[in-house]
């Protein structure tokens, strides 16, 4: 067991799934030499050669494309898009060919591809490099798509998402690239669906995936201080999303709240709320709240940014709101 | 509109056009990666050539060396509008200069034409050397689509023109020259052919059956994954 960070996660997982199966490859901007924005495909390079770790120039529909056409022939491409933001350009590919080839074809072509790109805001990278569009990947049928929160997720989902046969879409994000946790030194799997309950509560249900999950279980601590036991479920997969898990908190502490990185117009929140009203109206003993971005693009100015961002305080404040306190 | 027949490795008909440039560039990767003796075809209009994809998957397939052959039919149309209108170079084979690739341009009407430069391709694709653009020039004799009034965009004299120069017709009158078929044994094999087009053909459509409804949710994803990688977590 050793503490590693996020990105160091996902290198190990490219390195071990690499080693086991020779039409496993990587493409993408500066994965090679440069060993990725983000170190996570760092030293590949060297051990396994030009033809597995590929350096693609600045064209993501088409080498997303590529990629795409390498799985129909059997392949299992690891396809990184530096920032999500680039993902739009990719989206003919990703959204007309990946996510329908195998029901076009009667299911007799597919295209087990994963996709890993961090979406999400950092600090100060201004409106086109800060887009998260989560919801546009959960809105398309014939795609799978995963948030893992941390380490021990990036590393087990990815290892699933190589050996699932269908397209998924990993979603990353640039401020938990260092982010670090104990993992096992034992290979292991993370499933790629299913919601996970991180912190056990009776008084409110906050739901988050992804960076949000994180601003959950800080703002569970600050409520455990004013008396309020909060239940924290990581959503972990956005498609599908696991209705099951979030029925059954729901049902044990009738209250709940989302809190997405993202704008809310027909959002995660919106879907998981609606889950909610579908799943176990009467159980609820208050309105659902939604916490989330406000509606402008992303701000380059540092306040401007702090202020158009859900943080700790929003999803605190939110909670108290579900529990009447304010 | 999507056909697909993996057993003879015809990877699918697409209607986004444009798109399968690189999905061509990728089955071509896949053959170079596993060392097998194929190359990708990709079937293309001289519409498609002014979509991103393009230029992105042509100077891709050249830098990596990709065994695929990229066949352009310029009909000279984009649906209704003329190349001239939408295309700064009107010879396809021509804009293969930006991107290092071999290409030509030939008569898409003659069969023997049409094989001889297939075939020079095909080597050339074959032994390694990476992607050959072959460009034949030809017509669209009907519309686009149903809707589609050619009237509205070309002259009847262009497509008298053309009909004239039916690929069909160009080779019927090069085999009875050579003495290998007669004008009745044309005759006979176009009767028989519209015959079995009749019988069988639309008839077996005609008698398939529709798809079930309950089958609407197959084929979306794996039917049947593996739950070592698809789960669910078990919350315990």
């Amino acid at each position: 067991m050793a503490e590693i960070f996020y990105w160091e996660a996902i290198r190990r997982a490219h390195d071990e799934e690499m080693a086991r199966d020779p039409l496993v490859f990587a493409m993408g901007e500066d994965i090679g030499v440069v060993g990725g924005t983000y170190k996570a495909t760092s030293g590949l390079l060297e051990k396994y050669g030009e033809a597995r770790i590929i350096d693609t120039p600045i064209s993501e529909n088409s080498y997303t494309g590529i990629g795409i056409g390498a799985s129909m022939a059997g392949m299992r491409p690891i396809i990184e898009i530096m920032s999500i933001n680039f993902a739009l350009l990719a989206l003919d590919t990703i959204v007309n060919a990946a996510a329908k080839i195998r029901y076009m074809s009667g299911g007799r072509v597919s295209c087990p591809i994963v996709l890993r790109t961090p979406g999400g805001t950092a600090h100060q990278l201004a409106a086109q490099h800060s887009a998260r569009l989560a919801r546009m990947f959960m809105s398309t049928s014939g795609l799978r798509v995963v948030t893992p929160r941390g380490p021990i997720d990036a590393y087990g989902m990815l290892k699933s998402a190589v050996r699932c046969n269908d397209p998924v879409i990993m979603i990353e994000h640039e401020r938990m690239y260092n982010m670090k946790e104990e993992v096992p030194d034992t290979e292991f799997f993370r499933p790629l669906e299913g919601a996970e309950i991180v912190r056990r509560g009776t008084d409110i249900t906050l739901i988050g995936y992804n960076w949000s999950v994180h601003l959950c279980l800080e703002a569970a601590r600050r409520l455990e201080k004013d008396g309020i036991s909060a239940e924290v479920i990581d959503l972990r997969s956005l498609k599908p999303i696991d209705r099951e898990t979030i029925r059954r908190s729901v049902e044990k502490t009738h209250r709940v709240l989302v809190a997405e990185e993202d704008e809310a117009a027909v959002g995660v929140g919106s879907e998981i709320i609606s889950t909610v009203i579908e799943d176990c109206f009467f159980a609820l003993d208050s309105q659902p709240v939604r916490v989330h971005a406000a509606d402008v693009p992303v701000p380059y100015a540092a306040n401007l940014e702090r202020a158009a961002i859900p943080d700790v305080e929003d999803v605190y404040r939110g909670a108290l709101k579900v529990m009447g306190r304010i | 509109m999507h056909i697909f027949d993996p057993t003879v490795n015809f990877m699918g008909g697409y209607a986004l056009v444009g798109q399968p440039f690189p999905l061509a560039a990728g089955l071509g990767l896949a053959c170079k990666h596993k060392k097998t003796d194929q190359i990708a075809i990709c079937f293309l209009g001289d519409g498609a050539n002014n979509q991103g994809t393009f230029h992105e998957t042509m100077n891709m397939a050249s830098v990596w060396k990709l065994p695929v052959l990229f066949v352009c039919e310029n009909n000279q149309y984009a649906i209704g509008t003329r190349i001239d209108r939408s295309t700064a170079v009107v010879d396809q084979y021509k804009r293969m200069c930006g991107y290092n690739i071999p290409a030509s341009q030939h008569d898409g009407q003659d069969l023997d034409v049409v094989m001889e430069a297939a075939k020079k391709a095909v080597d050339h694709v074959r032994s390694g050397k990476g992607p050959y653009f072959i460009e034949y020039m030809t017509y669209r004799t009907r519309g686009h689509s149903m809707s589609d009034k050619t009237s509205a965009y070309r002259s009847k004299e262009e497509e008298k023109k053309w009909s004239e120069r039916d690929p069909l017709r160009i080779y019927s009158d090069k085999l009875i020259k050579a003495g290998v078929l007669k004008e009745a044994d044309i005759k006979a094999m176009e009767k028989e052919i519209d015959h079995e087009i009749e019988t069988d053909v639309i008839k077996f459509a005609e008698d398939s059956p529709e798809p079930r409804v309950e089958d609407l949710n197959k084929y979306v994803l794996d039917d049947s994954p593996d739950a070592r990688w698809i789960g669910p977590l078990q919350n315990t």
